[in-house]
């Protein structure tokens, strides 16, 4: 019979494969297949020339960057001083570049969290007696998913 | 001639390489936000980029020339309206050999993160071998899952820290070192003491106009440079492991459920 469990790519799935692999399953009962991810592949062209995973984080650095360097020239006219000026101006600018971005990308961003989920599957081909087993050290390595096929 | 090549494909287009002090590796970047760093401080494109001697002595120049030239404090004066007072600040024994290398600075960064984006993508295509760790008698640098906001914290903390976290210890050091010579210079511990007991007119005169405008730039790069660390050290770590287990666990006589 096969069980089947899907994984995120960790190094507990490494320790459940070993540790399968001590409880008696052979190497070649195991197969394991990673998932590539479609929505990286089609992102990938236009991620030449814009940014790819690090997106939602360079604008609003840039724009803090900006705003906090002149919340300090500023802030040595105001009264309040160039600390605080310059402290608020650095979370002004990260929110105001966060709230661009994810305007800007809303709809990419929640279709990339719901594709990052499964990046593994598990396929262990083993003996009826030994399922309980598998499905127990598979549990308790952080299988998102587990199944059984007869 | 040549009847062959002394290395393999993979080796001639590497995407990482592990020591222990750090891994560098290839990643797609977006080259105008390089350029921009490269901007805001000269020699912080090149770091970003993993190109450590030219990003140092760039930054080492930038600290030599603004300092010298008194820059920061004539950029202070001129936002605020004090335009005499710019004028008058500016040693111009330096301030005339600040554009050039800045501009170099702007440009050369852009033009090896194209470049560097292309050798990232032979890379990918040849699948090129990626060491999940390096261990040394100094050092022990693994390739591990790590929390991207974890990383930002620190970093927010003192810049610097975060970069230890994820094990690239030459940006890590180099920043908390700078940082730690700027908060000294401009005073900035001694500014944030009188600003949290309300005491803001001491603030503002205990600060060093000229160091203290450095600040922003180092903080605002450091966190990005972490996130970006973060997410791309996690990303090779799932290539990785996907090289591995399709290497080591996909028997060609597996019987599939059926």
């Amino acid at each position: 019979m096969h069980v089947v469990a899907t994984f995120e790519h960790s190094n507990f799935l490494e320790l459940a494969i070993t540790d399968l692999e001590q409880k008696g399953i052979e190497k070649k009962q195991i197969c394991a297949i990673p998932l590539h991810k479609m929505v990286k592949e089609r992102a990938l062209f236009d991620t030449l020339h814009r940014a790819d995973g690090q997106s939602m984080f360079d604008l609003p650095a840039i724009i803090a960057t900006i705003f906090m360097t002149l919340g300090v020239a500023w802030g040595f006219m105001w009264k309040w001083g160039p600390i605080i000026w310059g402290l608020l101006s650095f979370v002004g600018g990260l929110a105001l570049g966060l709230v661009i971005k994810y305007l800007l990308y809303k709809d990419s961003l929640i279709r990339r969290a719901s594709a990052n989920n499964t990046e593994v599957v598990l396929i262990i081909n083993c003996k009826p007696d030994e399922a309980k087993i598998v499905e127990t050290v598979l549990f308790n390595h952080l299988a998102i998913g587990i199944g059984r096929k007869l | 001639m040549r009847t062959g090549y002394p290395q393999s494909p993979k080796q001639r287009r590497p995407k990482a390489a592990a020591s222990s002090i750090g891994t560098n590796f290839l990643h797609l970047r977006n080259p105008y936000v390089i350029a921009w760093w490269s901007c805001a401080f000269p020699g912080f494109g090149h770091i970003s980029l993993g190109n450590y001697v030219l990003g140092f002595l760039l930054f080492t120049w930038e600290m030599l020339v603004n300092t010298q030239s008194n820059l920061n404090t004539a950029i202070i004066y001129s936002f605020t309206g004090r335009y005499e007072m710019a004028k008058e600040i500016v040693n111009n024994r330096w301030i005339l050999s600040y554009a050039p290398v800045w501009v170099f600075a702007v440009w050369s960064s852009y033009r090896l993160s194209v470049d560097l984006n292309k050798l990232s993508i032979l890379a990918d295509h040849n699948h090129s071998p990626i060491d999940a760790a390096y261990m040394s008698f100094f050092e022990i640098n693994i390739l591990d899952k790590r929390c991207p906001w974890v990383s930002v914290l620190w970093t927010t903390v003192t810049p610097g820290l975060g970069h230890l976290y994820t094990h690239r210890i030459p940006t890590g050091f180099f920043l908390l070192i700078w940082w730690m010579v700027m908060a000294y210079n401009s005073h900035l511990l001694q500014a944030a003491q009188y600003t949290v007991l309300g005491l803001f007119d001491q603030a503002t005169a205990v600060l060093d106009l000229e160091w203290i405008l450095y600040m922003p730039s180092l903080m605002g790069f450091a966190v990005y440079d972490v996130y970006v660390n973060v997410i791309e050290y996690n990303r090779l770590f799932d290539r990785e492991q996907a090289d591995y287990l399709t290497m080591e666990y996909q028997a060609p006589d597996f019987k599939m459920p059926a």
